[in-house]
């Protein structure tokens, strides 16, 4: 499974964060018998990397916690395999941004925010289904349904 | 550019860019462009505001269209990636609309901007701005890149 290098000691607070962040992955990954995405891992470090500080978009931005990364990586997990590949990005929000693309008018967008609440968006030719819930570890049907006809042909 | 003491009114028949400033690295350009060039509702996406700032092509040549959008990065200190293009009537529907709000003598120091318009009208709801971003996104023109990396 995936093996992250350890970062350099006593660098910095946001180094200590990261090394830390990335030890949570590699027991998750180890914990995990269905979970084999390692994109997924390097999206979540990339968006941690990325936004990790404050005003990281020059436009004053929050940061992205490493428990919402979390967050975001236990929502992926409770999907099935097959919906476990989603563009992942951070928003300026201190959100993270989930994708399934499928074309310009057929994709899903789920925000994930810090204390747990999902928001999400879809364009399905001339539908624009959208709403928020609660994660409570398990994934909504409604999503389900949704990433069924997202990703469908 | 437009004379900046002789702003119009934003008109329908307008085309709008947005530009897309981000990270050096390309993965930081991954979050509003995908690998096959489309854009991402996330540039599209306001944040703070409930309006997202373009920039109107009215009486600009291409040079000073990438002009405005090097100054702008420049003055975030990130790079300029490129941008993508909307027409005004791809923008107004639903709450949303445009308008001028030229920039002039900025406190915080963002540059002189004649051509600078708001995209206004965007709901709280984070699921609904969602939902205008993905439109808006479905309407624009896939990513462009700046001449000079070329």
């Amino acid at each position: 499974m995936l093996g992250f290098e350890t970062v350099e000691s006593g660098v910095s607070e946001a180094a200590r964060t990261l090394n830390d962040f990335r030890k949570d992955i590699d027991v998750l990954n180890h914990e995990s018998v269905t979970f084999s995405n390692l994109s997924l891992d390097d999206q979540l470090i990339d968006a941690y990397r990325e936004a990790s500080q404050p005003d990281w978009d020059g436009q004053g931005s929050t940061a992205v916690s490493p428990a919402t990364l979390q967050l975001a990586k236990k929502f992926v997990e409770s999907l099935p395999r097959k919906y476990q590949t989603p563009e992942i990005a951070p928003e300026p929000d201190g959100h993270v941004n989930l994708e399934w693309y499928n074309g310009k008018r057929r994709l899903l967008s789920v925000s994930v925010n810090p204390d747990g609440r999902l928001h999400w968006a879809a364009l399905i030719g001339g539908e624009d289904p959208r709403g928020s819930c609660v994660f409570f570890g398990e994934a909504p049907k409604t999503l389900l349904h949704l990433l069924r006809r997202v990703c469908r042909g | 550019m437009i004379n900046p003491d002789d702003v119009p009114d934003v008109e329908d028949d307008e085309m709008l860019a947005r530009f897309i400033v981000a990270g050096q690295s390309i993965r930081s350009l991954r979050k509003y462009v995908r690998e096959n060039n489309t854009v991402k509702p996330q540039l599209f996406l306001p944040y703070k505001h409930v309006e997202l700032s373009v920039n109107r092509h009215r009486d600009c040549d291409e040079g000073e269209i990438w002009d405005f959008g090097q100054a702008i990065a420049q003055y975030r200190e990130m790079a300029l990636h490129g941008r993508s293009d909307i027409a005004v009537m791809s923008c107004t529907f639903d709450s949303l609309n445009v308008v001028a709000k030229p920039i002039r003598n900025h406190p915080q120091g963002v540059p002189d901007n004649p051509n600078h318009a708001d995209i206004v009208g965007f709901p709280a709801a984070k699921e609904d701005q969602l939902s205008l971003a993905e439109k808006l996104a479905a309407h624009a023109t896939d990513r462009q890149t700046p001449p000079d990396s070329e």
